[in-house]
C-alpha cells in the first residue's frame, strides 16, 4: 500500500550514475502522490526527476535495497529539465 | 633517450608560488588553502588539466599526486618537486614519473636509487587515489559533502575498505564504475574506476 509508505524514491539527475533519493510525500489517490520538499532542498545542489510539490503516478520497483515505490510520471507539476 | 621535462627548460613551479606541492594554484593567482581537501582536489584537478592541456604530463603528475605523495613517503619539497643537486642527481618524484607512469626509470643510473620493494609499497599506499568529477561544478560537490555526509577522508577509507559492487557510469558509459560502501557511516559512493573520478557521493536512503 502506498499510504503506508513512510517515503517514495525520486531519480536524481546529473548524479553520474543511478540512484534514487527517498522523498516525503501526501498521498492522494491509489498510485497518485504529492511530493514534498527536504527541509534542506536547493535544486542547485541536488537535481529530482520531479520536483517538489509534484504531483506524480507511483509504481512499485525493485531497487538496491528491495522493492520500493517510485515516482514514473509527472500528472501536475514540473519535471527537471535535465534528463539523462 | 627521453627528455626531462625539467631538462627542457621548463619550469614546472611557476604556479603556486614556485611550490606546486605545498601551495595549489593552477591559475596562478595565489596559493590555495591546502586544508581544505575538496577545494584542494579541485585545484588540482584544475592543475592537473591544464598541465595536460600544455603537453607537460609531468606537471599534470605534479598535479595529481602532490597532495598525497609527501605525507605518503615523506619526501622534501625540493626532493618532491624534482629538484636537482650538482651532480645532477634526479629528485625522488621524478624518478618515480618516469619509473610509474612512463614504465622507465632513465635517471637510476645516475640518481638516487629508487628501492623497488618500497617503491611498491609507496605506492599501494598511495592507492586507492581519487579525484572529484569534474562534471560537477566544485560549489555543488562542497554542498553535496556536506549535506550528504562525507568527508574526504570518508572517501578514501571507502575506497579501501567498503564493499564493493559494480555501477553504471552515465558520465563516461565506456568506463568501469564501481560503487563503494563506507563501512561504518553505511552511504555509498561511485567512481569511475578508469579516470578515478568520483561521480556520486550518496546520502542516507539513497538506493540505486
Amino acid at each position: 500500500m502506498v499510504s503506508d509508505a513512510d517515503s517514495v524514491y525520486v531519480q536524481l539527475m546529473n548524479e553520474g550514475t543511478t540512484s534514487y533519493r527517498p522523498v516525503p510525500f501526501v498521498h492522494l489517490d491509489s498510485d497518485i502522490v504529492r511530493l514534498l520538499a527536504h527541509p534542506d532542498y536547493c535544486p542547485e545542489d541536488e537535481e529530482w526527476e520531479f520536483k517538489p510539490n509534484s504531483i506524480v503516478r507511483v509504481q512499485w520497483k525493485k531497487l538496491s535495497q528491495g522493492d520500493a515505490i517510485v515516482a514514473v510520471e509527472l500528472i501536475e507539476g514540473e519535471r527537471s529539465k535535465f534528463r539523462e | 633517450m627521453r627528455v626531462s621535462p625539467l631538462k627542457a627548460g621548463h619550469s614546472n613551479r611557476i604556479e603556486a608560488g614556485n611550490n606546486p606541492i605545498n601551495l595549489i594554484d593552477p591559475a596562478g593567482l595565489k596559493p590555495g588553502d591546502f586544508t581544505d581537501p575538496i577545494s584542494n582536489a579541485a585545484y588540482m584537478n584544475a592543475g592537473a588539466d591544464a598541465a595536460v592541456d600544455r603537453g607537460d604530463h609531468f606537471q599534470a603528475f605534479l598535479w595529481r599526486t602532490g597532495a598525497i605523495l609527501p605525507e605518503v613517503i615523506g619526501a622534501s619539497t625540493a626532493q618532491m618537486a624534482g629538484q636537482r643537486n650538482g651532480t645532477g642527481e634526479a629528485g625522488l618524484l621524478e624518478n618515480l614519473y618516469y619509473g610509474f607512469v612512463l614504465g622507465t626509470a632513465p635517471f637510476a643510473h645516475i640518481g638516487p636509487k629508487v628501492n623497488a620493494a618500497k617503491v611498491a609499497a609507496e605506492r599501494a599506499a598511495m592507492a586507492p587515489n581519487w579525484v572529484l568529477g569534474s562534471f560537477k561544478s566544485m560549489t555543488k560537490w562542497k554542498n553535496q559533502f556536506k549535506k550528504r555526509g562525507w568527508t574526504a577522508e570518508q572517501v578514501t577509507e571507502a575506497l579501501k575498505s567498503g564493499k564493493r559492487c559494480a555501477a553504471d557510469n552515465k558520465v563516461n558509459p565506456g568506463n568501469p564504475a564501481r560503487r563503494y560502501t563506507h563501512p561504518e557511516t553505511g552511504r555509498s559512493l561511485v567512481i569511475d574506476e578508469a579516470t578515478r573520478e568520483i561521480l556520486q557521493v550518496g546520502g542516507n536512503g539513497f538506493v540505486w
